[in-house]
């Protein structure tokens, strides 16, 4: 029995030995250490350029100033990668309207981040009671706001529209016409142009107008509202519409 | 085997997730445009503040007396006030003549209409009524022409037309309104003259209304 489990221990030190040659190695290892650093997408309002209004043209001397439409940005916010401060919000607010009156305002929409960035959506938010309708002649360009009471009125036409590039920063000199009577039609470089899929590389700007238009069926000592949200998305992921 | 299926599940749901997962993932940013627009007024009334007053043709007869007199004032129910500047006044304003006879002339010289809004206008003409409705007015010189002319007429015959000459009651004239343009807080000064005619009624009263038409000035005609 004693030369039983010797021979069993010594059997086992032998399958061990030979196990261990079998496996016995040398090895070595590399190493990835991967780092992402991230780029940024921060979309908004830089700078109010100018604003006019239909009161500046002298058509019914004296000239007068009855109305105004003054803008304003707030909401700051800086790009961590760029340094540049942009505004998430634009005030656009008109006093004393009456039927007829325009005004406009141009700013610019800046891609302060490092990736380049086009413009998915416009949409235009408005109270309870108040419908929008996309103009098929300007689409995406001009919207009809009405006041749902019965029957429903045109109160305003509202307008936000890529400026032509060539036109700088100065006011066109079209005497007393508004945007959409400007020469040229619709999408030629004179022609009121929609935001909609139009792109800003990083620290590039986009000249943009706003344009209220108060209509007849307006009321007098009324205060209108309306909000209008522009979406950015990377440029690789922009589909059309 | 019930394990093995609940596996492939979960993995099926793994790999849709990251396929929607790969294609909706993206960047997006939104600015937002908040836009107010405060409508003006436009309003135009009589000035209460003015004192009402006329002047007759009595005093510069040949043998002056006292017989006609007139009431002028604002009717109460017409009373309006501008909510942008707290401005006050009346939309309609009513002349009552009494123991008035043919040649009769009387001239309210203290009218003042007042812009109590917020937008020039342009006063581009005038409304004027017999409330009892036994008289009917006509225009003979027509708003916008400035003195506007017209006439009060009774239809003594009953036929629905004009007679000259034989159903004027009065004839009225007004001086320094129309075409006038007013800034917001400016106020005109202008004159309401009357003169009775021969088919003037005796032993009546007669009396009328008037008010003020006005548009914004740079849609004056």
């Amino acid at each position: 029995m004693k030369t039983k489990v010797m021979g069993m221990f010594a059997l086992l030190v032998i399958a061990l030995s030979v196990a261990g040659f079998a496996y016995a190695h040398w090895s070595d290892m590399v190493t990835i250490d991967g780092t992402a650093e991230m780029g940024s997408l921060t979309f908004g309002f830089t700078k109010i350029v100018a604003s006019w209004d239909s009161e500046d043209y002298n058509q019914y001397p004296p000239e007068k100033h009855v109305a105004e439409g003054v803008c304003t940005l707030s909401e700051p916010e800086i790009d961590v990668h760029s340094n540049k401060t942009v505004y998430k919000l634009l005030t656009f607010t008109i006093t004393g309207g009456y039927p007829q009156y325009w005004a406009i305002n141009k700013f610019t929409l800046d891609n302060a981040g490092t990736i380049p960035v086009k413009i998915q959506r416009v949409t235009i938010i408005l109270p309870p009671n108040f419908t929008a309708v996309e103009s098929t002649v300007y689409p995406s360009a001009m919207w009809e706001i009405y006041d749902d009471r019965t029957p429903a009125q045109l109160v305003l036409n509202l307008w936000l529209y890529k400026q032509p590039l060539d036109w700088g920063f100065t006011p066109p000199d079209w005497g007393e016409a508004p945007p959409w009577e400007f020469p040229g039609p619709f999408g030629d470089q004179f022609g009121v142009r929609a935001l909609k899929g139009n792109q800003i590389e990083p620290c590039n700007e986009l000249l943009t107008e706003v344009c209220v238009d108060i209509k007849q069926p307006a009321e007098m000592c009324h205060t209108y509202t309306f909000s209008i949200e522009i979406e950015a998305i990377q440029w690789n992921k922009y589909t059309d519409p | 085997m019930w394990n093995r299926k609940i596996g492939a599940m979960a993995l099926i749901i793994a790999i849709t997730l990251s396929i929607f997962g790969f294609a909706y993932a993206h960047w997006s940013d939104t600015v937002t445009i908040e836009g107010t627009v405060q409508m003006g007024g436009m309003t135009l009334a009589f000035d209460p503040d003015e004192i009402l007053d006329y002047v007759d043709n009595e005093p510069l007869l040949p043998e002056p007396k006292d017989v006609g007199w007139a009431e002028i004032y604002y009717d109460p129910a017409s009373y309006v006030q501008d909510v942008h500047t707290n401005k006050s006044g009346y939309k309609i304003l009513v002349f009552k003549i009494h123991d008035a006879y043919p040649q009769y002339r009387v001239d309210f010289t203290t009218v003042v209409l007042h812009n109590i809004g917020t937008i020039p206008l342009h006063i581009t003409g005038v409304n004027v009524w017999d409330p009892t409705g036994e008289l009917n007015w006509t225009w003979t010189t027509p708003p916008p022409t400035s003195p506007a002319l017209g006439v009060f007429w009774k239809d003594f015959d009953g036929d629905g037309v004009y007679d000259v000459d034989d159903e004027e009651i009065m004839n009225v004239k007004f001086v320094n309104f129309v075409c006038v343009q007013l800034e917001p807080c400016e106020s005109t000064k202008g004159e309401v003259d009357i003169d009775f005619k021969q088919p003037a009624e005796e032993c009546h009263t007669y009396y009328f209304a008037i008010s003020f038409e006005a548009i914004q000035w740079d849609k004056a005609p």
